[in-house]
């Protein structure tokens, strides 16, 4: 890894958030206009944080800020991590340190549904974790390795099974329905958010962004091409489908109950998972005839 | 003189004499001999570790001339092993356990048999040696377990029966660092009876009636080990003429029925560091004092058994059947009990269950047995170790300062202890978040995993139950609501002093990651394995050093800094939180996945599935000579 790309990957990683932000402001639009709504501006959610920075502050205890500080260094890690072309491995294990962080940050204040959130976040942990990794080696066997360094094949065709499971996982991360059982703000206030106020919130949204930037990332991997221009146009593509799917999903379904949730993740998730990884196996041994 | 082989010995001779000593003496002469012998342990396992490493020999071996008298060692060991047959009979029937009884009757007819065959009192090529491996464990037993017999004399304070107890755990430490430097397997043996004793005699320790069952289970299964051991010694020096730890590992091939040795001592290991279907009596091994369970649980007991199946690494990858079986169990093992963990609210047993689910791992890396794997399961055994031992010494002074076992009692610890409460999220974090130890342990397991893709289905399932277990309870902990500070605890320095040494322990060893893997891990492999650096992780964590994990470190300094200056709080800014209007806050319990229903099912669908693969372990030697 030379310098230069060091420094690319961090003029990445400063714009990425707000690439999301800028993606979140279509979906806020097009969500609008599947409930024959207008719709805020485009970019509503980057007035939003500009908004909260400026708030009065307003503070529980030092301890759920500390650990929220940690989650947000953790997320960003994660996401400069991949762009660095890091294995795929420790971007797993750090993306389970940020949710570490976020739901102790959560358990740090005495709050009910603050607790509650923070249970639920565990529970979706379990539901998504296990998922994210077997993907993650669905991506090996077609790559034969575990590096986040973009490559040539289209790996949408080889894993189309793994996509899908991965856009259940998107849905968590974006907490949306009918996975959005943490934060559930109609039902227990935002759960683990609900006692960060002002510059406080807008840092953990800030700290989501990223995680939702590397889910997103991690997308992208689906579809590479040997023509840089093709592959990036491709990139771009892949994402947008499936935060179109997932803005679908979002709009056309109620949330679940936590048990639900965890049941509706992780059996559908792995067996995705398991049955595309079983596919690329039988076709590299050459158990299924292919051209 | 040549250090190595002095220090060596004197790492099994002095935690001996100074067991010895402390039996008989009155409570303050007591307390010094204590101090003094576990300063000097401590003294002789770094030493030790640092001559080694200074000395950059792969082994040292002390044989015939390194002993002094040898004749003592040989007749000594000899007339002692029969001695501790016959004690280990008369504890059978104390406890009144036809199984013990049984089991120790069966090893002593073996080894007595096997001895009178052989003619006894013969002398050992090499008796000891020390290579990477056995330091790992002598470092970790020297230093940790010294640390813990410290942070004992302040919690026994008050007790009874102390002269037996420290007796017993200096004698613990002593036979630790005897078995797994010995090289000839008789010895082997004798010093693994010996733990088994001490660790029944712990276990016994407060002599109420659980602590005497839980002590009766522990021998039974444990002697029962100890039997499998046993057979698999003597086939060893009846079939394949050889009772040395050396030359039976570097046997060119091993086939047919002669793999009942790998597979006997694969299940002895198994039953030492009691993973699923002999889990049972380390969980019941919990009423013992905590100084106990930390012993058990880090440096001592549990270690033996992994180390006995890492060093039959080599012989069980000479018929694959056995490996599969061997990984698929760890790895069972490490799932099953990390779900269990879950349903658990008893700190103790939610790390018993973590303590199993690592050394899990540890078989399941055996298991899976490429160079890497077994790099992999070193890190787990040195890390989870020292980690394991801090968190059941905080959870003992929770105990003592607060007298609550109870996750759900542990609300606002980080108000009434905040020293250990730091020490405990320190501990959790290390066993769950890189950049420490553990996760470069796991991170390999997982890459080398994608040998056996079916592993990492129980992998992901296990990794993400342990991060939420461990949440949960530091979650507990530090929960408050900014009530403003109460007076800071005043703990004995008998407590802070083994803590802080064993946390500081942990950010040193987690910051020279890179270094022991490279100059230390990748070097430790037996005959026949390649390097690890094919594994592109292994380059990752080494060669390239310090660039990933010292990214995670950077970012998590970072991170903290940031948020322990930058974050002022000054009292008008404080709030009470959001109650919808309720004027109390209400409690939220934490969530236990169904308690103690969920576990019986788990355990007993985990003991059956894991019982039958331990059989079949057993089974496929004699499947391979047939076929």
């Amino acid at each position: 890894m030379d310098w230069l790309w060091l420094a690319i990957s961090t003029v990445i990683t400063v714009i990425a958030p707000f690439a999301v932000a800028y993606l979140m402001g279509i979906d806020r639009r097009i969500t609008a206009r599947m409930q024959n709504r207008v719709g805020p501006p485009l970019l509503q959610p980057i007035y939003d944080l500009l908004k909260l920075l400026s708030k009065t502050k307003m503070v529980v205890n030092r301890g759920q800020l500390i650990l929220a500080t940690m989650y947000v260094s953790m997320s960003i890690l994660a996401f400069w991590l991949f762009i660095a072309g890091a294995d795929l491995l420790i971007i797993f294990f750090v993306l389970s340190a940020a949710a570490a962080f976020y739901t102790l940050a959560a358990y740090a204040v005495l709050s009910p549904y603050s607790q509650l959130g923070a249970t639920r976040e565990l529970i979706q942990l379990i539901a998504y974790e296990p998922v994210l990794l077997l993907a993650f080696f669905c991506i090996w066997l077609v790559n034969g390795d575990f590096t986040s360094v973009a490559t040539d094949k289209a790996l949408v065709l080889w894993l189309p099974l793994t996509f899908a499971a991965l856009i259940i996982v998107l849905l968590v991360k974006l907490q949306k329905s009918p996975y959005d059982v943490a934060e559930a703000h109609t039902e227990i206030v935002s759960g683990p958010e609900v006692e960060y106020s002002g510059k406080f919130l807008g840092l953990v949204k800030f700290g989501r962004w990223y995680e939702i930037a590397l889910m997103f990332a991690i997308i992208s991997l689906f579809f590479g091409h040997s023509n840089i221009y093709v592959a990036f146009v491709g990139k771009v593509l892949i994402v947008f489908l499936a935060y179109f799917i997932v803005i679908l999903v979002d709009n056309s379904t109620a949330r679940l109950r936590f048990g639900q949730m965890a049941r509706g993740v992780l059996p559908y998730g792995l067996a995705l998972t398991v049955i595309n990884a079983l596919i690329v196996w039988a076709i590299q041994q050459e158990v299924i005839p292919w051209p | 003189m040549d250090l190595i082989p002095t220090l060596a010995l004197m790492s099994i001779l002095l935690p001996t004499l100074g067991g010895l000593l402390a039996f008989p003496m009155g409570d303050r002469a007591r307390k010094g001999v204590v101090l003094a012998f576990s300063a000097a342990i401590i003294f002789v396992g770094t030493a030790l570790t640092v001559l080694f490493l200074w000395d950059g020999k792969d082994v040292v071996t002390i044989g015939e001339d390194g002993l002094g008298s040898v004749d003592a060692w040989v007749w000594g060991i000899t007339v002692l092993d029969i001695a501790l047959m016959a004690v280990l009979i008369w504890l059978g029937v104390r406890c009144r356990s036809i199984v013990a009884i049984v089991a120790a009757v069966v090893q002593l007819v073996l080894i007595l048999g096997f001895e009178s065959w052989k003619g006894f009192g013969e002398v050992p090529e090499v008796a000891f040696t020390i290579d990477r491996l056995a330091l790992v464990l002598v470092a970790v037993c020297s230093i940790i377990g010294s640390l813990i017999a410290i942070f004992a004399l302040q919690y026994m304070e008050g007790r009874q029966k102390k002269g037996r107890f420290f007796a017993f755990v200096l004698l613990f430490l002593g036979a630790m660092n005897g078995a797994v430097l010995s090289n000839d397997l008789l010895w082997l043996f004798f010093f693994w009876e010996v733990t088994t004793l001490c660790s029944f005699y712990l276990i016994f320790h407060d002599e109420t009636d659980e602590a005497k069952a839980s002590a009766r289970l522990a021998l039974e299964i444990t002697l029962w080990g100890g039997v499998a051991l046993a057979v698999g010694i003597v086939y060893a020096g009846w079939k394949l003429d050889t009772l040395e730890l050396d030359q039976l590992t570097a046997s060119a091939d091993l086939a047919g029925i002669a793999l009942i040795v790998p597979a006997m001592l694969f299940v002895g290991g198994m039953t030492k560091s009691a993973q699923v279907p002999f889990q049972s009596w380390l969980l019941g091994a919990m009423v013992a004092p905590t100084p106990v369970s930390a012993l058990l649980h880090s440096s001592t007991m549990v270690n033996l058994g992994v180390y006995a199946i890492l060093r039959m690494a080599p012989l069980l990858k000479m018929y694959t059947p056995l490996t599969v079986t061997v990984a698929l169990l760890g790895a069972i093992s490490f799932a099953a009990t990390a779900a269990l963990a879950l349903t658990q609210s008893n700190v103790k047993r939610v790390l018993a269950y973590s303590t199993i689910g690592n050394l899990g791992l540890i078989v399941m890396c055996v298991g899976i047995n490429t160079p890497a794997s077994l790099v992999a399961a070193v890190f787990i055994l040195l890390f989870h170790a020292v980690s394991k031992g801090m968190l059941f010494l905080s959870v003992g002074v929770i105990d003592h300062e607060v007298k609550t076992k109870d996750i759900e009692e542990m609300g606002g610890m980080s108000e009434r202890l905040p020293f250990v409460t730091w020490i405990i999220v320190l501990g959790s974090v290390s066993m769950m978040i890189p950049p420490f130890g553990l996760f470069a342990g796991k991170w390999l397991s997982v890459e080398a995993a994608t040998n056996m893709p079916m592993l990492l289905l129980l992998l992901g399932l296990g990794s993400a139950a342990t991060i939420i277990y461990y949440t949960k309870w530091v979650g507990r902990l530090i929960s408050r609501t900014d009530a403003p500070p109460k007076a800071p605890e005043h703990l004995s320095p008998y407590y802070k002093l083994p803590l802080g040494a064993i946390a500081g322990g942990i950010v040193l060893l987690s910051v020279l990651t890179p270094f022991i893997a490279d100059d230390y891990a990748f070097q430790m492999l037996p005959e026949g394995y390649a390097s690890p650096h094919d594994t592109p992780s292994t380059d990752l964590l080494a060669s390239n050093s310090y660039m990933w994990i010292g990214a995670i470190f950077i970012f998590m300094a970072v991170g903290l800094f940031l948020g322990m200056t930058q974050l002022r709080v000054a009292d008008k800014d404080r709030r009470k939180v959001y109650t919808c209007g309720e004027p109390v806050e209400p409690q939220v319990a934490g969530h236990y996945f169904g308690g103690e229903a969920t576990a019986t099912l788990l355990t007993d669908l985990a003991v059956s599935v894991c019982a039958g693969l331990a059989i079949s372990t057993l089974l496929l030697p004699v499947i391979a000579e047939v076929v």
